[in-house]
């Protein structure tokens, strides 16, 4: 029996200065939810042994079924169908997994957020397409797909934050071409910007040429080598750019894509009353919980607030809850 | 004919450095015109920062004094083709900006004033056109550098001596802002 397993969690020990308080949260919120999730992994995980080995016969039978059929029948309907019939039982062996993946994030992210204002979490939630349109930064895409959304209001200024995939049609077949994988976030300013300014990765000389030459906008050189090695900066508005982008927020940003993406790229920008920041991550960001590792490890806790803090310095660094009307 | 080609592209080159020249002198022209308009914003919250500041603050007289008259002198037309200008310009407006962070700490001793809501708006106004300016200088000397790059390096400074186009003085942070250390950034 599963439940008939003795589960506690430990304590979160603070160790960087933006966790300072979080023990205590951890122990009025966290803490119970944790067991509670704990103990529901072990029913899912029972369920999934359970299934793993069912499904291993399963496939065992449809493999000889097919091979009798198409030996038959002599049609390749029979490994169409057989296909059909494999990805129904991986879906059915993996569904306490992605159940048990649900668990966790609406009952532990949802409840983590909360440690940093007013946030709300949606596994199915996503930021409006329309506004994703609007952005330059983002490739050109004809299906959008967005999960894990995490919205409301930090330190007085509404953002939301989510997963997001993009993709293309190929041109020959439509075949799906995914174009973007990552975390997308998108703060609402309260101070109205006059420009586009865009912060990409270094495209180069000729890459350089091109963008400033396509989108109408001027190459922006800053002072900081180490940004101007890795990234590109293009505004319409020069003295705007350079407002914008200050020795701090350079740092945030650069420390930002080492929390998320140090590999991959990271693209923001700046329009009307939008800061759109893209972090090409190529995986899911909130895919915590192996079903086969103890969720009551506190390092994925760590991991996580460490990455909010990043996107929340941004915010703190640009004063973007400020307006005095400049 | 051999002749010919070779004073062809020396005249093309020339042409060339005489293009780059006159386009990064109008680039740093326009740059300099933008730290104008960032530069009218501290000017026109002056008067309502004295308004407020002669209310309370009756041993600072001299200080109020002083920051009147930099201002008229700081606001005073310029030509942008004479760096003494510019430089004598830069030079009232860093004195200027000194004297405002000065009454700034100065009203910390006015208890009353500090609490005064028209003060803390103006200094939250102050210290966000104080951002604007040192976005618009650093737009500034950035131009600037590219222009005296381009007059003091051989064969640019040939044919700036030629047209007539001058280096610009660089609108440099006055000792004191250097100084400024933000310690809550550093102990964060």
């Amino acid at each position: 029996m599963p439940f008939a397993k003795t589960v506690s969690a430990g304590t979160f020990i603070e160790r960087e200065p933006y966790e300072k308080g979080f023990t205590d949260f951890f122990e009025r919120n966290i803490k119970e939810r944790l067991v509670e999730v704990e103990k529901q992994r072990f029913v899912f995980l029972d369920q999934y042994r359970r299934r793993k080995k069912v499904a291993v016969a399963l496939y065992s039978a449809e493999l000889a079924i097919t091979i009798f059929l198409f030996y038959i029948i002599q049609d390749e309907s029979v490994l169409l169908l057989s296909f059909f019939v494999a990805v129904f039982i991986f879906g059915w062996m993996r569904q306490p997994v992605s159940k048990y993946h649900s668990h966790v994030k609406e009952g532990i992210i949802s409840k983590l957020i909360k440690f940093f204002g007013t946030l709300a979490f949606s596994e199915n939630g996503k930021i409006d397409g329309n506004i994703l349109r609007d952005a330059s930064v983002t490739p050109v895409f004809q299906h959008y797909t967005g999960s894990d959304h995490i919205s409301g209001e930090y330190d007085g200024v509404p953002m939301e934050m989510c997963e997001v995939k993009l993709e293309n049609e190929g041109r020959k077949n439509n075949k799906h071409i995914v174009v973007f994988i990552g975390e997308i976030f998108h703060i609402r300013l309260r101070k109205p910007f006059h420009g586009r300014t865009v912060v990409k990765r270094d495209g180069g000389l000729l890459g350089n040429l091109l963008n400033a030459q396509f989108s109408g906008s001027q190459r922006v050189k800053l002072e900081d080598p180490k940004f101007e090695g890795i990234f590109d900066v293009f505004s319409t508005d020069q003295v705007e750019a350079r407002y914008l982008l200050t020795t701090a927020f350079m740092e945030r940003l650069l420390a930002l894509r080492d929390m998320y993406s140090k590999n991959g790229s990271i693209k923001c920008e700046f329009f009307s009353n939008h800061l759109f920041i893209m972090v090409e991550t190529g995986t899911n960001l909130f895919e915590v919980g192996d079903i086969e590792k103890s969720c009551l490890d506190t390092e994925d806790i760590h991991r996580f607030l460490g990455q909010m803090h990043s996107v929340f310095q941004v915010i703190e660094v640009l004063k973007l809850n400020k307006y005095t009307g400049l | 004919m051999t002749l010919l080609i070779l004073l062809a592209i020396l005249a093309g080159a020339l042409y060339i450095f005489y293009v780059g020249l006159i386009k990064k002198r109008n680039a740093a022209i326009e740059a300099f015109s933008g730290i104008d308009v960032q530069l009218k914003k501290r000017h026109d919250l002056i008067p309502n920062v004295l308004t407020i500041a002669q209310k309370f603050m009756e041993h600072e007289k001299n200080l109020l004094t002083e920051i009147t008259e930099l201002r008229t002198r700081a606001d005073a037309k310029v030509d942008v083709n004479v760096p003494e200008e510019l430089r004598a310009k830069f030079t009232a407006e860093t004195q200027l900006n000194d004297k405002l962070k000065s009454l700034f700490v100065a009203v910390e001793n006015y208890p009353n004033l500090k609490s005064d809501a028209t003060m803390l708006q103006a200094q939250q106004i102050y210290n966000e056109v104080e951002e604007h300016i040192s976005a618009a200088r650093r737009f500034y000397n950035s131009a600037v550098t590219e222009l005296n790059n381009a007059v003091h390096i051989f064969p640019g400074s040939l044919v700036a001596a030629i047209i007539n186009v001058k280096d610009m003085p660089y609108f440099e942070a006055s000792e004191r802002e250097r100084k400024e250390v933000n310690a809550a950034e550093i102990l964060k």
